[in-house]
């Protein structure tokens, strides 16, 4: 666990377990109640027909975003602690085109698949075999292409985020994003609008 | 239908005038200083917290790929000569809060080196307490000066001393000296040791300090 429940890293694994099934529990809810464990409202937003993917995954970037520059305002959290990734800049855009084209062909991401899994949704059985061939074949690949995942090709940049490399505040970036997301918001919904097909879930 | 579109305009400029609120929010620093007494006695006790010149010069020569070398000195001082691959980063800059932040976000080893220890001891103790992986370059440049480009001539004639006054010689070369003092130019010095290409956004600044 990390900061800001890193308390957690003292306890014992049996009750981290516990917390474990609880949040997997209810993030697993959440996404079956929002229609997540159906491939094709997943599916469909790649042709934008659906955009309730989008929107839910944007409006939980920013409250994220919002609650975490304002607690930091506050100064109720010590964003130093807070885990942020190194980023790898192309292997990561890599790593991402083929996260997306695997999204787009086989309707879920890796979470909700495994929520179609719990919900008996057949087409998820055979997204998670495929997740894990695609694991197995990487980790047989991966001492060949080492330059290209951590090495010099990587496009290595340390844990930079973007009002580092902007070299603004915190605030000037959340503002930008939040203009960002209301466009989108909106956007989207004149698109579904337009040619939607929203799947009931 | 009426209520839901009041709704959503409703969050709508919700989230905008947050947003205006935290266009104006300062942000936290984000180095976070963490003074550990204990730790920093224990790397003074077990000599961690230094490098002596010859083991810095085989660090050169090897070409360390995560090696910064920090010049401490003054503008003035550094474009009179410096070890090959120094930044110049005053004291009074390097102590700076923007400086910690900016120069410091890829783990690097940093040796750090003024004219004698002092002030780079100083700056150890900032650095460490920044949780930067900072090295002192014993007795600073006069000691490079001395032993590395002008390496002593053995006493004694024999061949092991005279092959290891060679070698010691082939590095003064390497580092820019003929077995005595000479002046390094500037210009030379200024490329900066980093390792990681592209889109450092800290290169510019890196130039600007040179």
């Amino acid at each position: 666990m990390f900061a800001p429940i890193a308390v957690l890293n003292d306890w014992s694994n049996g009750i981290n377990y516990i917390f474990a099934f609880i949040i997997g529990i209810g993030f697993g809810w959440v996404l079956e109640s929002s229609g997540f464990g159906n491939s094709k409202k997943l599916a469909w937003q790649f042709y934008f027909r659906d955009l309730t993917v989008f929107k839910v995954m944007f409006t939980a970037i920013v409250t994220a975003m919002t609650g975490l520059i304002f607690i930091d305002a506050f100064g109720w959290i010590d964003m130093s602690s807070i885990l942020i990734n190194e980023t790898y800049l192309w292997s990561g855009a890599a790593g991402g085109l083929i996260m997306g084209i695997g999204f787009a062909i086989g309707g879920y991401c890796p979470g909700t698949s495994f929520t179609g899994f719990a919900t008996l949704k057949v087409d998820s059985y055979f997204y998670i075999f495929g997740a894990l061939l695609g694991m197995f074949v990487y980790g047989e690949v991966a001492p060949f292409i080492e330059p290209f995942y951590g090495g010099k090709y990587s496009g290595y940049m340390g844990t930079v985020t973007l009002q580092k490399f902007f070299g603004v505040s915190a605030g000037v970036v959340g503002f930008v994003i939040m203009i960002i997301a209301l466009a989108g918001f909106f956007g989207a919904e004149w698109i579904e609008k337009k040619n939607g097909n929203i799947v009931k879930s | 239908m009426k209520i839901k579109i009041t709704g959503k305009l409703l969050a709508a400029y919700t989230a905008m005038i947050l947003a205006v609120i935290m266009l104006f929010l300062p942000g936290s620093d984000t180095r976070k200083f963490s003074f550990k007494p204990e730790d920093l006695a224990a790397a003074i006790a077990s000599g961690d917290d230094a490098i002596t010149a010859s083991t810095l010069s085989e660090w050169i020569i090897q070409g360390k790929s995560d090696l910064m070398i920090i010049d401490i000195r003054s503008e003035e001082d550094f474009s009179k000569g410096a070890i090959k691959n120094a930044v110049n980063i005053p004291l009074q800059k390097l102590l700076k809060k923007e400086t910690l932040n900016s120069e410091f976000n890829v783990p690097k080893t940093v040796v750090l080196y003024s004219n004698g220890n002092s002030h780079a001891h100083q700056a150890w103790l900032v650095l460490k307490s920044a949780g930067v992986d900072a090295l002192v370059l014993q007795g600073g440049y006069n000691a490079w000066v001395e032993t590395i480009l002008n390496p002593s001539k053995p006493v004694a004639m024999e061949d092991d001393e005279v092959l290891k006054y060679n070698a010691a010689l082939s590095v003064a070369k390497f580092f820019g000296s003929a077995g005595e003092i000479k002046e390094s130019s500037a210009s030379e010095n200024k490329s900066a040791p980093v390792n990681k290409p592209a889109a450092q956004p800290k290169k510019k600044k890196l130039a600007g300090c040179g």
